[in-house]
């Protein structure tokens, strides 16, 4: 036991020896990622919000093409940022995830328009929780990258 | 002057390097966990909303699979967020023992090497 332990030091002084003395599993915090996506939050948010205000047809697909166009453009921007960064890959797969319910979003307003009718507002109240996790989960996860410095 | 380790130098630094470890890495847990359960309330309350709208008539299959959908990918965020927190966590936790291996080392060799 004595043995392994001091094999294993030395391992440990020779790998902090080459490595610089810190270990790095995730990207540093990006203080545009965090500040991109919270503005996007508040774009879905307010965009729910009137939602639930409107009737048909003023709440149909074809009345809001030009918010989901905006809100791909945004959220482009960011992926793009995103990949430049190294070691970010979990924040990466995140913006898929947002990308791909804004989609599924988009294609259930459109079922919408063939029936001539809003989404229920129950369920725009559950999309906007979802949405809002998913943004959550983005900037809880990038806060977190900070780790503890003050910035 | 000793420029090396002898073995209860070692020991007790294999000791010390996993009590710092441990301890980051539990400092961290419980911000982890409450994150999940938090987020796992709301995923079963939204889902029940989508459930409960379909039984009654209100939403078709096709809306109510969309709904599901977009359910599937704020829990997939929401799980990687705890992989992600999990790695910092351990990242954290790493880097701690090391520096407590570092302090042992610079005062074994009588300079600061590291």
């Amino acid at each position: 036991m004595k043995e392994l332990l001091r094999i294993l030091s030395k391992c440990i002084v020779v790998i902090m020896l080459l490595s610089g003395c810190t270990i790095q599993f995730v990207s540093k915090y990006d203080d545009q990622t965090d500040t991109n996506v919270t503005a996007l939050q508040k774009k879905f948010d307010t965009y729910f919000i009137n939602l639930k205000s409107e009737a048909y047809p003023a709440c149909s697909y074809s009345n809001h093409i030009s918010f989901y166009n905006d809100a791909k453009i945004q959220l482009s921007g960011i992926q793009v940022r995103a990949k430049a960064i190294p070691l970010n890959d979990i924040t990466i797969k995140q913006l898929e995830s947002l990308s791909l319910a804004i989609s599924d979003l988009e294609k259930s307003q459109q079922l919408k328009d063939k029936e001539s009718s809003c989404i229920n507002p129950l369920l725009i109240d559950t999309d906007q929780i979802m949405f809002n996790s998913i943004f959550t989960a983005i900037l809880k996860l990038e806060i977190a990258k900070k780790r503890g410095e003050a910035k | 002057m000793s420029s090396s380790l002898d073995l209860a130098q070692i020991g007790k630094l294999g000791e010390d390097m996993g009590a710092a470890f441990l301890s980051n890495l539990k400092d961290k847990v419980p911000d982890i966990e409450n994150y999940a359960k938090s987020e796992g309330v709301k995923m079963a309350q939204c889902l029940a909303t989508i459930t409960s709208l379909f039984a009654a008539g209100a939403i078709k299959e096709d809306e109510a699979k969309l709904q599901l959908d977009i359910q599937k990918h704020a829990a997939r965020a929401i799980l990687l967020t705890i992989e992600g927190l999990g790695a910092l966590a351990v990242e954290a936790a790493i880097n701690a023992a090391l520096n407590v291996a570092k302090g042992a080392v610079n005062t074994a060799l009588g300079f600061a090497l590291i």
